[in-house]
């Protein structure tokens, strides 16, 4: 394995990790990968998965840049007169500009964590090169299935429903405002989606677009997520062509705390990728 | 602000060298040494806000990640202290090279500190030692963790049954490396060859004035009216943000 740290992009200033295999071992047809940066928390990632991920895959033979947006990480601050989501977007097509041509490759894979599973759905939008991607914990929608599973159990155990109703009670009249906010910033995870029609309009593009996308969705998102086949459920008409892939860590939380459960997590997504693109 | 490799062989570590943005008279070469684990992922973007602002006042700042975390070389396992004590001495070199001065000072958070305080006892150069929250004594700390981790996984009921028991919030912790930090005690060991140094606590300060006494150093204490938030934010997935804090140690180099 070989690493190179360096700043890139205009003025240098993103800063970046390329990995690569040793070069008797590249895969030379492989496309590259790129790692995305998952809320605040820096290019290694949570819990350093994206390290130990690109560390694995240059293995393989696969190359990969892991960097940081503006405004995280090592990366220098975001310019004020842009909005941030459409400067993130910016940063990921320079770093694709960056990995294919250090590494000589015409296609890359991106690989992000919730709001970088975001960013790597609308980069992949408007950006060609893009031939396959793995979001973890992307975009997520309710169904009749989530209902059933969230509220079902209470309906069925009579204790359960007046737990639930004290419970609804004593939060409504008896919090204090402080208790309500503190529960508020405990949500650390609630996020808003773009509408689902619009997302199920992107999916269909990128399948016609033979983007090949591997969903994987862990049980530390209960707000939105709650069984296995919620995503088969979620977009049952999209016309997946072969394209998508779908796991579900239900013992997993939203970082993968669990030193075990983020190893099948690499597992998984290695696997996909050596046997999406050998 | 720049991001950089260093070391040796297969013993490389991941640097970042924030250069002066101003000019001062009394421009220093600060070190950064963070703590590791969850506490390194938690206030990397403290360090680096704190890397930035040092900068923005004149001074050579240099951070870098210890050998096996966050992006320097090394298996999350293939970790020791004795490792890290050399990463220290390899990192310091590196800010003098950087900086072209021979004399610096150091800046430690939590474990960090412990490990410079073990690094740094024979090394001359050493202007200034800020302890940030230090760990003193290892045990205390690993106790505190591992109850933070127990807590994490009464909590998690479907991620208990897949956990072991060498690892710790996220990160693998070998037994080795367990025993290394339960038989951490700094302040049995003497003082760094320091000008001076300055102990910044948001906790409790009857052991850290207790430990002020058991040096054979004058230490100057200060509290950092924040709360104490590295507990808080390592259950909760927060990243940890003070701007007193980093007010504080900037106007402590300034004043110096």
């Amino acid at each position: 394995m070989i690493e190179r740290v360096y700043n890139f992009g205009i003025n240098n200033e993103l800063s970046g990790i390329l990995t690569t295999a040793e070069p008797e071992h590249q895969k030379r047809h492989a496309p590259s990968l790129l790692f995305l940066n998952a809320g605040f928390l820096h290019k290694t990632g949570f819990n350093r998965f994206n390290t130990d991920l690109a560390r694995q895959l240059s293995v393989y033979g696969y190359s990969s840049l892991r960097f940081d947006l503006h405004g995280l990480g090592d990366s220098a601050s975001c310019p004020p007169s842009i909005d941030y989501e459409k400067q993130a977007v910016i940063d990921i097509q320079q770093a694709i500009d960056e990995v294919t041509e250090k590494c000589g490759t015409q296609k890359c894979i991106i690989i992000g964590l919730c709001s970088g599973a975001d960013f790597a759905h609308a980069t992949a939008m408007i950006d060609s090169r893009i031939s396959g991607l793995v979001l973890m914990d992307g975009f997520a929608y309710r169904t009749l299935g989530y209902y059933i599973r969230d509220y079902g159990p209470g309906i069925i155990n009579p204790y359960r429903s007046i737990r639930f109703v004290v419970n609804r009670i004593r939060k409504r009249f008896f919090s204090a405002p402080s208790e309500k906010n503190a529960r508020r910033s405990n949500e650390v995870y609630f996020r808003s989606f773009p509408p689902k029609k619009q997302v199920i309009k992107q999916l269909q593009e990128l399948i016609d677009r033979e983007v090949k996308l591997f969903f994987i969705y862990s049980g530390g998102i209960p707000l939105y997520y709650n069984y296995a086949d919620q995503f088969f459920d979620m977009f049952r008409s999209v016309k997946f062509k072969g394209m998508v892939f779908h796991r579900y860590f239900k013992e997993a939380d939203h970082t993968y705390t669990i030193v075990s459960v983020r190893q099948k997590l690499k597992s998984a997504v290695s696997e996909w990728i050596n046997y999406t693109f050998p | 602000m720049k991001s950089l490799q260093f070391g040796y062989g297969d013993h490389k570590l991941y640097g970042v060298y924030h250069f002066p943005l101003s000019t001062n008279s009394k421009q220093k070469s600060i070190l950064i040494c963070s703590s590791v684990g969850p506490e390194f992922i938690n206030t990397y973007r403290l360090l680096r806000n704190l890397g930035e602002q040092l900068a923005k006042s004149g001074h050579h700042v240099f951070r870098f990640d210890w050998y096996g975390c966050g992006d320097s070389w090394g298996e999350s396992t293939d970790i020791s202290i004795s490792h890290w004590i050399t990463d220290l001495r390899w990192a310091a070199e590196e800010l003098i090279n950087l900086s072209g001065n021979q004399v610096f000072s150091v800046i430690g958070l939590k474990l960090g500190a412990a490990i410079a305080w073990c690094s740094l006892k024979d090394w001359a150069n050493l202007s200034s030692f800020i302890l940030w929250d230090p760990i003193i004594i290892g045990s205390e700390w690993m106790n505190q963790m591992q109850a933070l981790h127990s807590k994490y996984l009464a909590k998690s009921p479907e991620s208990r049954r897949f956990s072991s028991d060498e690892e710790i919030l996220g990160f693998p912790l070998p037994v080795s490396v367990r025993n290394e930090i339960c038989s951490l005690d700094i302040s049995s060991l003497p003082p760094p060859l320091s000008q001076k140094i300055h102990l910044l606590y948001s906790g409790d300060s009857k052991e850290y004035e207790a430990f002020c006494k058991s040096v054979n150093f004058p230490i100057t204490m200060e509290h950092l009216d924040i709360p104490e938030v590295w507990i808080s934010s390592l259950l909760s997935n927060h990243i940890v943000m003070s701007h007193p804090a980093i007010n504080s140690i900037v106007g402590y180099f300034n004043r110096e």
